[in-house]
């Protein structure tokens, strides 16, 4: 059968192909990246938005990432806190403040090509304030007694009484105007009035939104916005550092600031949050009911010390539970000056005149350590000693959280409005006072705005004076920028930056990054591999390489071994301390969310049900579905193979080539110098682990500005025509190449001692004929097992290095299941990974039996 | 003593005298200025100078101090753990030299199998597990140290027992566990303890990788992967925090190797 004539591939296309790439290759290596101008901003997040409907979730991320790019509202504040005209050209208000006439801009249309007018606004706000609307501002929209679209293009809202709140009520995302015919999957697929559409959204890696050609308004300078998630702070800070992300609102790591403000290509600026770090005493424990030795703490921590220490001077001294940029915030940081002589009476007034012993439980994040370890060298001062424990996430929620077993710790609370903890029955520090809760319940009932900031205020006073906690310090949102980025600024109530007036006032920036979504055809690769293997043993059989017998023994060992590594990796994460669904959801499951993750994963079938169920799946390549991406795990471990199986193989050849040359070398050479100095080359080597060579070869790329950006691609030949890809091989390949010259120079020079080389030279061959001709023949094969051993030790090896290079494979992959507490990827990963160390061990064996007839 | 000191090749005596002279720097530095460093946050990031030889830390930490202290906390997780492997592996692989039965072959299959799972991936297992400590990075990495140790103690067992003086034995009424530790262990020692030292090379590697990874020695303790992860973040600003470190790193893993390659050495030269 004819193939039609455009599909048949024309023969002299691969071979073309070849050239062009090679010419590609060295025109990357030795040529400079074009001039161009950059209109594609990558930002990072911190969380992945679970919607990107402003109008219906109250997640903040979700208005970082729609508000203003895919949604707007009739009015908005501008940058000067003063409400301006957005989707509505100008309005007036009637006398008695009740009648809003909105003049809507005309020309405006949705992403979808719809127009906006009256009736699409009218229909939004009443969406909004419907009852089942699920939006925030619901309860405040109720003030609206009706709205009306007296012509196309104008808005007529009645107000049940006036109200001066309303139009900052209108500028909110929770407002923002929607189609109603596309009002129904907003949340996946948002369309908006906005500059931007969304283009595309990888869940667990990327949101791409790109501008409109349509848009009503200016034309916004970025074309591309790329939305990345990076919670971890050594990748966020590679992000940056290698010029991945542009834009970083909320950067996770305050340790790299100093150093990123030193960097002239980057703007560091704090904004203030709603988190406070407090060091909080166990008051179910008898003696932290002593208020005298809460002040004696309170009093010996230098805190400003500890800001300077652990923000770098980023973040501020608060006196009380409650953040600075409150207008309802009392400054109390002088009630506790440092002082540690006073601190002393007061231990002595509090009746511990020789000291104490107390231990302090700390959660894994760095401020914590670092504020730990410091707040135990000051309290040891005034005669306090302070034991230590540093404990995992899991481990803080349940013995800290949870059972209340511990005597201090120290915790950022990051939640809005958090002061009402002091008044929670069986909270974890379980502090009372009865005068706090009678404030508190008279301030719920309080309409008048001067008396709830009166006591507000005087809530704090409480706290403050009691000293309930240590309040250390308000942990800052610290924003992080390129320098050539210009345009950004943030909305006060929103707290979302504007990125439609961004721009980059550099015009020799990097190239566009041309992301593609990674989809290798798996299932030819797999027939391939297949095939290739029965004829490569087919053809061991018809040279009697191994016995059929030997084969069988061998893979038979191989099957067991596998299928005794799936039980223990299944057995391991199945008998885990308390249940693997609240394990993976932590400590904010709802009980229903947790019934609901049990019955999607099965969790509520007996064990032995589920491991076949896990067991005949993955052998089908269906690893399930994860936990904290929703997405296939097989198609994730798919998209990370991109990455490390290039990288791995790529090490492995250089590693084999570089290892057999040296070894080669050392046996040849009889110059002593020269075999000294070469022996000391693998020594050196052998002696310098994989990560610190990635940690040199990091600093000296950022030192002299080597091209350390790796650019997504989705072919192999693709990654090796970037330099930034070889950093990560050479770290990784360097320690294995040199463990192989050893053994190879070893193997070489034992054969050079046996008696048929002798016989040789005794033939009249030189010694480099007889190394040659027959010590390589005899060496070379027994290098071929050592070979397959160190796959899989690089293998290994790569989840560290890909983590210093912040290259998104397997081992960034396996850390980040951990962080999420996927269990579900963390499984497959460990399977994928011991399946691939057992075939290279059968391989390797197989290779034994080939080449050692005694074994035969 | 001295005439076989003499006799010993040069890279063992080098690294057992480097090994030791580290020994002798952490402890003293231990005794003299605690296992916990001072905070002296007016002192923070200060590069190498006379009064902090090797530069202070974040926290105005003295490195040099840090540094050995790290280095013995490295090495109390790594000497325990391989020799807890050697303890456990050394017995298993000789007794299924001894043994060529079905318990030979199950003890060396189930070793096998323990060899091939991924080291990290067990350790990391571990840690999911147990959670993270010093005592879980050196159970994992004895855990990894049990078939190799299982795997070179059978293949030279397995060489000895073959050999005359073992018949012999058995004959005159020794079992079989006695043949394995009076008269093959002795004779395999050496091997045995070159391939301790260069497992003991690869645990400080794998140590210090754990910890990199916040798995490992937990604060207030130092330990070399994570002064190595602290200077990575501060790598622009205080260089000399990664070198040391590093140094250190590079100091255990050299002496270790040169004592196996010194050993290697030995028994080339004092060959039956």
């Amino acid at each position: 059968m004819m193939l039609p004539d455009e599909k048949r591939m024309p023969p002299i296309r691969p071979i073309a192909d070849h050239i062009t790439a090679f010419f590609v290759f060295c025109w990357a290596i030795f040529s400079f990246a074009p001039a161009m101008a950059k209109d594609t901003l990558n930002i990072a997040l911190q969380m992945e938005p679970p919607s990107l409907d402003t109008t219906s979730g109250a997640a903040t991320v979700i208005d970082d990432v729609s508000y203003g790019t895919l949604f707007e509202g009739l009015v908005r504040l501008s940058a000067n806190g003063q409400i301006e005209g957005w989707l509505a050209q100008n309005w007036t208000v009637s006398p008695d403040g009740k009648v809003y006439l909105f003049n809507l801009r005309k020309k405006v249309t949705f992403s979808d090509g719809r127009p906006f007018n009256a009736t699409t606004a009218a229909y939004s706000l009443n969406r909004a304030r419907d009852i089942h609307s699920g939006n925030v501002q619901q309860e405040a929209l109720s003030v609206i007694d009706k709205i009306e679209a007296p012509s196309p293009f104008q808005l007529r809202i009645t107000l049940k009484k006036a109200n001066s709140f309303f139009l900052t009520l209108l500028s909110l995302p929770d407002c923002a105007m929607v189609s109603p015919f596309s009002a129904k999957n907003l949340a996946i697929s948002p369309v908006g009035t906005g500059a931007f559409r969304l283009q595309k959204w990888q869940h667990g890696k990327e949101i791409q939104l790109v501008a409109r050609s349509d848009y009503w308004g200016k034309k916004p300078a970025i074309k591309t916005l790329n939305f990345f998630f990076i919670s971890d702070a050594l990748a966020a800070y590679a992000a940056l550092k290698t010029g991945r992300i542009d834009f970083f609102p909320d950067f996770p790591a305050a340790e790299n600031l100093q150093e990123l403000a030193h960097d002239p290509r980057f703007k560091v600026r704090s904004f203030p949050s709603e988190g406070e770090v407090i060091l909080a005493f166990n008051q179910n424990w008898p003696i932290f009911r002593n208020p005298l030795l809460r002040q004696a703490i309170s009093i010996a921590i230098n805190r400003p010390a500890l800001v300077d220490a652990v923000l770098y001077g980023y973040g501020r001294v608060i006196g009380s539970h409650f953040p600075p940029q409150n207008p309802d915030y009392l400054d109390l940081t002088a009630v506790h000056p440092y002082d540690p002589k006073k601190a002393q009476s007061l231990l002595k007034q509090a009746g511990y005149p020789d000291g104490l012993t107390l231990t302090l439980d700390l959660p894994p994040s760095r401020y914590a350590t670092i504020s730990g370890q410091l707040v135990a060298d000051q309290l040891e001062k005034i005669g306090i000693h302070v034991t230590i424990h540093s404990l995992e996430w899991t481990t803080w929620l349940d013995r800290v959280y949870k059972k209340h077993d511990f005597q201090m710790t120290i915790v950022n609370h990051a939640e809005p409005f958090d002061y009402r903890i002091y008044d929670r029955e069986g909270y974890y520090f379980g502090y009372h006072n009865a005068e706090f809760h009678h404030i508190l319940t008279q301030l719920d009932q309080e309409r008048d705005a001067f008396q709830r900031h009166q006591q507000l205020q005087s809530l704090q006073k409480i706290l403050t004076f009691d000293a309930a906690n240590v309040f250390l310090f308000q942990y800052p949102h610290l924003v992080i920028s390129k320098a050539e980025l210009g345009g950004l600024w943030r909305g006060s109530p929103t707290q979302a930056f504007d990125l439609t007036t961004a721009y980059f006032t550099d015009n020799q920036g990097n190239r566009n990054s041309d992301l593609i979504p990674s989809s290798v055809s798996w299932h030819l690769g797999w027939w391939l591999w297949a095939a290739l293997s029965l004829i490569l043993l087919m053809a061991a059989f018809r040279y009697r390489l191994f016995s059929f017998s030997g084969f069988l023994k061998k893979s038979g060992q191989f099957l067991l071994a596998l299928w005794i590594a799936s039980l223990v990796i299944f057995i391991a994460l199945s008998v885990l301390p308390g249940d693997p669904a609240e394990y993976m959801m932590g400590l904010q499951a709802s009980p229903r969310a947790l019934a609901a993750l049990q019955t999607e994963f099965g969790l509520d079938k007996p064990a032995y049900i589920r491991y076949l169920h896990w067991l005949t799946h993955s052998l089908h390549g269906d690893f399930g579905s994860s936990f904290s991406y929703h997405l296939p795990v097989s198609d994730l471990i798919a998209e990370s193979l991109n990455i490390s199986l290039p990288l791995v193989l790529t090490a492995f050849i250089l590693a084999a080539v570089t290892g057999f040359l040296f070894g080669l070398a050392i046996a040849f050479f009889r110059f002593r110098p020269l075999r000294i100095f070469l022996l000391t080359l693998t020594r050196l080597g052998l002696s310098l682990p994989a990560f610190w060579i990635a940690v040199l070869l990091l600093y000296a790329g950022l030192h002299y500005h080597w091209p350390l950006t790796l650019e997504n691609t989705t072919s192999f030949l693709g990654l090796l025509t970037q330099p930034a890809f070889y950093w990560p091989v050479i770290a990784l390949a360097l320690p294995q190449a040199t463990w192989l010259a050893r053994a190879f120079s070893q193997q070489l020079q034992g054969i050079e001692q046996q008696d048929f080389i002798m016989a040789a030279r005794a033939r009249g061959l030189s010694r480099s004929q007889a190394l040659l001709r027959h010590a390589l023949r005899h060496a070379l094969p027994a290098l071929l097992p050592l070979l397959a051993l160190s796959l899989p030790a690089m293998l290994t090896g790569s989840v560290i290095v890909e983590n210093i290079f912040y290259l998104s494979g397997l081992g960034r992959l396996l850390l980040q299941a951990i962080a999420a507490r996927d269990l579900i990827l963390i499984q497959a990963i460990a399977l994928l990974v011991a399946m691939v160390t057992l075939f290279a061990r059968f391989i390797s064996d197989l290779l034994h039996l080939a080449i050692d007839p005694r074994l035969k | 003593m001295i005439a076989f000191f003499r006799s010993t090749p040069f890279l063992l005596r080098f690294g057992l005298f480097s090994l030791l002279l580290l020994v002798l720097l952490i402890v003293g530095n231990s005794l003299f200025y605690g296992v916990i460093s001072p905070i002296n946050l007016s002192d923070r990031l200060q590069s190498p100078s006379w009064h902090h030889l090797f530069g202070t830390d974040a926290l105005g930490r003295d490195l040099l101090h840090e540094v050995f202290v790290a280095a013995g906390c490295s090495s109390l997780v790594v000497f325990p753990a391989v020799t807890l492997g050697f303890v456990l592996g050394v017995p298993i692989g000789l007794i299924a030299a001894i043994e060529k039965g079905w318990l030979g072959e199950m003890l060396m299959q189930t070793s096998d199998i323990l060899f091939a799972f991924p080291a990290l991936i067990a350790a990391l297992l571990l840690q999911l597990l147990c959670g993270s400590g010093g005592q879980n990075a050196m159970l994992a990495i004895a855990f990894y140290a049990i078939p190799v140790f299982a795997r070179v103690a059978y293949s030279h067992g397995r060489v000895i027992a073959r050999l005359d003086f073992i018949a012999a034995a058995r004959l005159s009424g020794k079992g079989s566990i006695a043949l394995a530790f009076h008269h093959i262990l002795p004779n395999s020692m050496l091997p045995l303890l070159t391939q301790a030292s260069s497992q003991c090379a690869f645990a400080f590697i794998a140590e210090a990788a754990l910890s990199y990874l916040g798995i490992g020695i937990q604060p207030p303790l130092p330990s070399l992967g994570r002064l190595l992860l602290d200077a990575q973040n501060l790598l622009n600003i205080a260089p000399w925090l990664a070198f040391f470190a590093g140094i250190m790193l590079f100091w255990l893993i050299a002496s270790c190797q040169m004592i196996g390659e010194g050993l290697i050495r030995y028994q080339a030269d004092h060959r039956l």
